[in-house]
């Protein structure tokens, strides 16, 4: 895939949690969220790699985002969301 | 004259820690989760006063019960960032610890996970240099001793350990060529400050990882020396027959094969019961892969360190024995 979308990009996070009752959209974060965490957001890291066949990886930003909004904004600056 | 690895050995601390054992201590910690991203069920913990040295000489020891002459060795290489002390050099120590010959050259070397790959490559220059016949490489950490038992971040993953390996003269090209790499901007994102001379009002001295960023780095840049190092070769992926990366975690690893399509059986990990033991994870690893016959005489190897620094590097060798 050459990008995401917003929605693609929740469906990534949201599907990090096991837990049925989290529930994730465009204003999640890991200040609201609670079990998003350090691991949880590797697994995001990952996911996002994988969806955009390897460029997620040269994106080092991504690193430090800590909400929904943050990856969205970081992937529309390397091209890789679709508006 | 060439260089090629003539032995290994390794030591692991009595002391071992299970994830029960980190669960019972640490009651808010998600420990199936934590299991499953950095696959390790077991790491080694050196005992107090128990050190890089200590593990070290235990290691190289086993190779001269074994039967390798101690005279031989006349240059020591300690790969650790936990040494026993600021000044002198563990190195110097060791060579009196293994009662080796004072005609030695001896110096620490302090990189981490790219360590055993950095080491092997001066043990190889000061053999072709005509500088060393048998040179003792050694890579031993106690990182635990730096880490907080409830940083949920790091003491799941890294493991204390010793690995000891000779690197000898060889009529042929056993050793290289390598691919080296620094990015220095990721220096605080693994890192144990105030433990040298730069000090902050913190005081603050236990080590901090960034696991998020280290994580990237990896993604992101061993790909790169892989490809960089198979150019320099002049070889393909299907040349190496087994590759052996630093073993820093499942996730990271699985990522790594997954970027570079590798499969499952030119890939040897051993993480799961020992843990991320730093530098000396790679020649832990491929003595385990050679003993367990993984390895095959004369076949290509492809060894990557990354990790700490940031610092990186990989080469290709010829295990031949």
């Amino acid at each position: 895939m050459q990008s995401l979308t917003q929605e693609q990009v929740i469906m990534i996070v949201a599907r990090q949690f096991d837990d049925p009752g989290v529930t994730i959209d465009a204003d999640s974060s890991m200040d609201n969220v609670a079990d998003w965490d350090s691991l949880v957001h590797l697994g995001i890291l990952v996911s996002l790699d994988v969806e955009l066949e390897g460029r997620a990886a040269a994106v080092k930003k991504l690193a430090a985002c800590r909400s929904v909004k943050e990856i969205v904004s970081c992937l529309a600056e390397h091209q890789l969301l679709t508006q | 004259m060439n260089a090629a690895i003539k032995n290994i050995s390794y030591h692991l601390p009595d002391r071992l820690e299970d994830n029960g054992l980190l669960q019972d201590e640490n009651s808010d910690w998600r420990m199936a989760d934590i299991e499953k991203k950095t696959g390790i069920k077991k790491r080694y913990v050196a005992a107090p006063g128990e050190t890089a040295v200590d593990l070290g000489v235990k290691a190289a020891e086993k190779i001269f019960e074994a039967g390798f002459a101690k005279e031989e060795i006349d240059a020591i290489i300690l790969v650790t960032q936990s040494p026993d002390f600021v000044l002198p050099a563990s190195a110097c120590i060791v060579q009196h610890r293994l009662q080796l010959s004072k005609q030695c050259l001896a110096f620490d070397v302090n990189q981490g996970c790219s360590g055993f790959v950095v080491g092997l490559s001066l043990a190889s220059s000061l053999i072709t240099a005509g500088t060393a016949q048998h040179v003792l490489l050694i890579c031993s950490e106690t990182y635990t001793k730096y880490i907080d038992r409830h940083d949920r971040t790091s003491r799941p993953v890294f493991s204390d350990g010793a690995a000891a390996v000779i690197v000898g003269p060889s009529a042929g090209s056993d050793i290289g060529p390598f691919d080296f790499g620094t990015d220095g901007s990721g220096a605080d994102n693994l890192i144990v400050r105030n433990s040298g001379a730069r000090t902050d009002d913190s005081g603050e001295s236990r080590l901090f990882m960034n696991g998020s960023e280290v994580f990237m780095f990896t993604m992101d840049m061993v790909p790169k020396s892989v490809n960089r190092l198979l150019q320099k070769a002049g070889k393909t992926m299907d040349d190496v027959g087994m590759f052996i990366f630093h073993q820093a975690s499942a996730l990271v690893l699985s990522n790594i094969q997954r970027r570079l399509q590798i499969g499952d059986e030119k890939i040897f990990n051993n993480l799961e019961n020992i843990g991320n033991t730093v530098s000396a994870t790679i020649p832990i690893a491929l003595k385990q892969a050679i003993d367990k016959g993984v390895i095959r005489p004369g076949e290509c190897v492809m060894l990557v360190g990354f990790g700490v620094g940031y610092s990186w590097g990989s080469c290709l060798i010829n295990y031949n024995p």
